[in-house]
């Protein structure tokens, strides 16, 4: 006659899903937002300067990559090699080919919205750089900017 | 009999996962790639012989292939540059071995405005430029007061060797600029009372705080060809 029944054990509930999907979302779009796509692959080696006054990349301007620095793989020798793309070019005369290309295709906005970006090796000499650059100029592409890790 | 316990609600589940979900929002930050920028020189026509500049309106910075640094042709640390820029930008209105500073006034500015419209305005299409240029100067005028011109010849020179590593470029290249953020930063903060960082290129209004201060204090970097050394 007791109110409290003894003995008897009560059934656990189940535990409600329904906070699933929204955890799983919630996952979702955290590393949506901090994944960062990453760069376009390059077949050399390169380790960036540090420079302390630099501003952001915009990335709604057309970029176009220079690489320069050492082949990672031996089968491209031990030189700085520049590469354009996703391939490594045999010479100077390469590039001026293919800023022609790229200005026939982006005419309308060559000397305004096009930025070129070099990634270049620290130990890189000057000369792979200015030869680039050269080529550039050849093709009144001005626009130039050295990609670098912040440092104080 | 047993009572059944009542189901845990879950539905402010979902407000804490939008909770933790802004939060994380707002906390973390994209990588940016950060970037150093600079203008390439046009391409001149071949044989044309480059002007002769005074030793006085050039600061000149060497580099040798060694990455060993010559300013105004003494040896010196590359952290030395960033003094000797602001030096370059900011000196005695007398001083001879520096380019000529000359003083910017508002009611100067305001008379030789007033003549070229007349010109422009009788068709001599050939002081359109100069109007331009003046136009600019009584901007600057009207945001941060008279300041002193830096000659047109005044240039900052880096001369390299082909084979000078291109983190010394870089690094020259770092301290210039350095040197004249600093200066245009302590405009900027006495002026109009902010760091030149915090102002928004995209912003009307700040946009012409930039220009007035990059007016006093205009980028002048140039390339001389680089030397090769066997």
């Amino acid at each position: 006659m007791s109110r409290f029944s003894k003995g008897k054990k009560k059934k656990d509930p189940a535990i409600s899903t329904a906070s699933l999907p929204d955890i799983v979302f919630m996952l979702l779009f955290f590393f949506m937002v901090t994944s960062v796509s990453k760069e376009k692959e390059s077949s050399l080696n390169i380790v960036k300067s540090t420079a302390s006054a630099v501003t952001k990349l915009d990335k709604t301007k057309t970029i176009f990559n220079y690489f320069i620095g050492k082949p990672k793989s031996s089968k491209y020798g031990k030189n700085y090699r520049v590469q354009l793309d996703d391939a490594l070019v045999p010479n100077m005369v390469a590039v001026g080919t293919y800023l022609k290309d790229q200005r026939a295709q982006h005419e309308d906005v060559w000397n305004t919205e096009v930025y070129n970006n070099f990634k270049v090796d620290t130990k890189a000499e000057i000369r792979m750089v200015k030869g680039v650059q050269d080529e550039l100029r050849q093709q009144d592409a001005l626009k130039v900017i050295y990609s670098v890790n912040e440092g104080n | 009999m047993a009572r059944e316990v009542e189901e845990i609600n879950a539905s402010s589940m979902a407000d804490i996962a939008f909770l933790l979900l802004i939060f994380f929002l707002v906390t973390t930050t994209l990588h940016k790639e950060k970037v150093m920028e600079e203008r390439l020189p046009q391409r001149v026509p071949e044989g044309q012989i480059p002007p002769k500049v005074l030793p006085s309106n050039v600061l000149e910075i060497v580099a040798n292939r060694k990455d060993q640094i010559l300013l105004e042709r003494e040896p010196a640390e590359i952290e030395d540059i960033k003094e000797k820029v602001k030096e370059f930008y900011v000196h005695p209105l007398t001083a001879a071995n520096w380019p000529k500073l000359t003083p910017v006034k508002k009611a100067e500015v305001e008379a030789k405005l007033k003549l070229y419209k007349g010109y422009v305005a009788q068709n001599v299409a050939a002081y359109e430029d100069s109007v331009a240029i003046f136009e600019k100067k009584l901007a600057t005028i009207e945001l941060v007061g008279d300041y002193n011109e830096l000659s047109d010849k005044g240039m900052v020179t880096i001369q390299l060797d082909n084979s000078t590593k291109f983190d010394t470029y870089l690094k020259v290249l770092d301290q210039i600029m350095l040197g004249l953020n600093e200066l245009r930063n302590d405009l900027s903060v006495e002026k109009f009372n902010i760091p030149y960082k915090r102002l928004n290129e995209r912003d009307e209004e700040d946009r012409a705080k930039l220009k007035a201060l990059r007016m006093v204090y205009p980028k002048r970097i140039m390339k001389a060809k680089n030397v090769n050394t066997k």
